[in-house]
């Protein structure tokens, strides 16, 4: 085959804007993906949180749908990074663990947090055989566990107290509540807590508040928001037949003047932090 | 012998095109054929044109009596019936929230109701080939709609009867296996295994979509901008991605030293072996078998076969399966858009469009809209949307399509073999499949991408169509007189 100097020449530009364009693209991958993510995964009605700094990562909660969780994470976690360090699921009800399987089958999760509370769905069944298949890492996810990520950044577990029987009667008063903190800012996730206050009665201020239970109306009363005074609360929800969130939660948090972010109509909720504080992306 | 065979397609396909939506009316227009035809025998035709319209005729009656029998058999299957037997699993769909989709085949051979679609818990680990014995209540499946009719789309793929999830079942005595379709799932479920273990979500349902199909694999908000972006063809089984996959064999074999016509046989060898192993679905196969009268004809240097071909392949397969016609829309947009390509890439070669690279992305985006114009009413009757950027959007995606898809099926046989050097190859893998999705999501994003609400109404399809025709028969006009040097 004889090539001829335009086709040539035109070969020749055509790889060189490729390389170019492959090199710009990576880099900025990179340089995106390097700093500390906070983000509130849009998987339908459930809970999914990505804490995500550099090749570290950790996953609070995976909704109920396993496909969902994993379309919304791989925009998140570096496309060559196939590990979760630290996975909490704060309770094992479907719409918290259901989606946790499906991530078991395609990243290895380096360590899990348990308050060994069990419930006999076939969907919680499931994600705690693949977790003990899996090998991973127990730690205790109780009040006193705390992590410092690399690059700045503490994950302190609130509550429970104590480790949960596995035969917990009502798995949401077992939900896990922890607290993000990046210099100024403060995540904070009640998991599906209900009566918040009454439960941990010590918290304090949190800049972010991960309304808990979907904004259900037992959860995140005006006792509890006068303890936390949130800027912004976030509520994980999508179509549901429970009335979440509950139009008194709505009321309730904009009474307290907190800004309401919603991952049914808002898509993923994404905080990038830099320096000393977090900020939400637009 | 072809003509003959072109002229006893066109009546197989146009009888029961007619019985599929104006069955009424298709009576009368068949008694008028019919008795215009005795007519113009009796006037002044030829012998030979007697056997042609006689032909023609039966054809047409013959296709009328086919949807008929097959539309009967299946709407009269009775509302609810207690099954129990011998059933085999001939496929298995992805894990939803809830259940897992089988498909279950009774063995005996007096039972007439089809396959059945079983919702299976999602710890169900049957799989594809083996022989359970199975006991349900089967109920007919439920139109949810009105304006999509579930229970005959189902009837179209084969299933007549639903046994839902939480229905009474006892699916647990292996009685046997069907080492076939066992060995042809497991291969597949190996080859899926391996584009996850590859590449990250959303990327690899993508990959898995281009290569075997499926625009189901994909998330709905990502299933919806395909959609909005006009490019729900490039994951659905079509013509289009076997078309690549046979054109990749075609230059590897010519690469390889061999000569033109061996190269397709090597591809069309190479192409069985690929459905076999990656999707051995009968849609699949249409699909192949139309990409291959699409492609393969220009390839041997006989466009003209195509045509025939075409049209008889699609008149064996809606006699295989008469309800294809009118609620299969995988069938219809196939069989729609290679009929496009056949009618109208000649024209653009014609006028010289291939001869340099503008021309090649011109007739990318005039063979987009063109296959867009085949198909809207369609479209439009079958989703009621209509991509106003599909053109820009397909002129912009589908160039990189081969290349996801190559660039994937390498680095996939690379970490098989080599599973160290997997680092290496990944990004040339993930890149294009990132590009075609983020690119997706940004046109379906453009105001105004899509219209929606729309309704197509069979008297529009029919006026649509003529319009189209007229068209085609003047741009020949024109390419005939260019061919003769006239237009110069």
């Amino acid at each position: 085959m004889h090539w001829g100097w335009a086709t040539k020449t035109t070969f020749l530009i055509l790889l060189a804007v490729l390389v170019v364009v492959f090199g710009a693209w990576l880099y900025l991958i990179h340089t995106d993906i390097d700093e500390t993510r906070v983000v509130f995964l849009s998987v339908g009605q459930g809970d999914a949180i990505l804490i995500s700094q550099g090749m570290n990562q950790i996953l609070v909660d995976g909704g109920r749908d396993g496909r969902r969780l994993l379309s919304r994470i791989g925009r998140y976690v570096p496309f060559y990074d196939r590990t979760i360090e630290l996975l909490i699921p704060t309770h094992p009800d479907a719409d918290h663990v259901g989606g946790l399987s499906a991530l078991l089958e395609r990243y290895q999760v380096v360590m899990a947090a348990d308050t060994g509370a069990r419930t006999d769905t076939k969907s919680a069944f499931l994600f705690y055989r693949d977790l003990e298949r899996e090998g991973a890492r127990i730690i205790p996810a109780l009040r006193g566990t705390v992590l410092d990520l690399p690059e700045g950044g503490r994950l302190s577990f609130l509550y429970p107290y104590a480790p949960l029987p596995a035969d917990v009667p009502e798995t949401n008063e077992g939900s896990v509540v922890a607290r993000f903190e990046f210099g100024e800012t403060s995540f904070l996730l009640a998991g599906d807590l209900p009566d918040e206050e009454q439960f941990i009665p010590d918290i304090g201020p949190s800049a972010i508040l991960k309304v808990a239970h979907h904004g259900s109306q037992y959860s995140t009363s005006d006792a509890f928001l006068d303890l936390v005074q949130p800027d912004e609360a976030v509520i994980s929800v999508g179509e549901n037949s429970y009335g979440h969130p509950h139009a008194s939660v709505l009321a309730r948090l904009s009474a307290h003047g907190a800004a309401i972010r919603r991952t049914d109509t808002d898509g993923d909720i994404v905080y990038t932090c830099r320096e000393n504080r977090c900020k939400r992306k637009e | 012998m072809s003509q003959w065979m072109k002229e006893v397609a066109i009546g197989v396909i146009a009888g029961m095109g007619l019985a599929a939506w104006l069955f009424h009316e298709a009576i009368v227009i068949g008694l008028l054929l019919t008795a215009g035809g005795i007519a113009f025998i009796a006037l002044i035709s030829s012998r030979q044109q007697v056997f042609h319209g006689i032909a023609l005729a039966v054809a047409f009656w013959g296709g009328i009596f086919l949807y008929a029998r097959s539309a009967e058999h299946w709407q009269g299957l009775a509302g609810e019936v207690q099954f129990s037997g011998l059933v085999e699993i001939i496929d298995r769909g992805e894990t939803r929230v809830f259940y897992q989709p089988v498909a279950l085949r009774p063995v005996a051979n007096d039972w007439t109701g089809g396959d059945i679609l079983y919702r299976a818990a999602i710890d169900f680990i049957g799989q594809p080939g083996e022989r359970i014995d199975f006991s349900c209540q089967l109920k007919r499946p439920e139109n949810f709609s009105s304006d999509f009719d579930y229970r005959m789309f189902l009837a179209s793929r084969g299933i007549g009867y639903a046994c839902e999830r939480g229905g009474h079942f006892e699916a647990s005595v292996d009685r046997g296996v069907s080492g076939f379709r066992q060995i042809l799932f497991l291969i597949r479920s190996d080859f899926e295994s391996r584009v996850s273990a590859l590449l990250p979500e959303p990327e690899s349902r993508l990959l898995a979509g281009l290569l075997v199909g499926g625009g189901d694999r994909l998330v709905p908000e990502i299933r919806d901008a395909f959609a909005r972006a006009g490019l729900s063809h490039i994951v659905a089984v079509s013509g289009y991605n076997m078309s690549i996959v046979a054109e990749g064999l075609v230059i590897l074999a010519l690469g390889l030293g061999l000569w033109r016509r061996w190269a397709v046989i090597v591809a069309v060898i190479g192409l069985i072996f690929f459905l076999l192993v990656i999707d051995s679905s009968a849609a699949s196969f249409r699909a192949a078998l139309m990409a291959w009268l699409a492609f393969g004809a220009y390839l041997v240097g006989r466009p003209a076969a195509s045509w025939n071909g075409l049209l008889i392949a699609g008149a064996i397969m809606l006699v295989a399966n008469p309800l294809l016609i009118r609620y299969d829309v995988g069938f219809q947009l196939s069989f729609l858009a290679t009929l496009a390509l056949l009618v109208f890439a000649r024209h653009f070669e014609t006028f010289g469009f291939f001869h340099h690279w503008y021309g090649k992305a011109a007739a990318l985006f005039l063979t987009t809209i063109t296959i867009e114009l085949f198909t809207l009413p369609v479209i439009v009757g079958a989703f009621g949307t209509l991509s106003l950027v599909a053109p820009l959007a397909n002129a912009f995606i589908l160039p990189l399509v081969p290349i996801a898809m190559f660039t994937g099926l390498a680095a996939i046989a690379f970490t098989s073999f080599i599973p160290t050097i997997g680092f290496l190859v990944l990004p040339f893998a993930w890149l294009p499949l990132a590009v075609i999705i983020r690119s997706a999501e940004i046109f379906s994003g453009v105001p105004w991408a899509t219209l929606s609400g729309l309704d197509s109404s069979p008297v529009f399809t029919v006026v649509w169509y003529v319009s189209l025709g007229a068209v085609f028969f003047g741009l020949e006009k024109i390419r005939k007189r260019y061919a003769l040097g006239m237009g110069h």
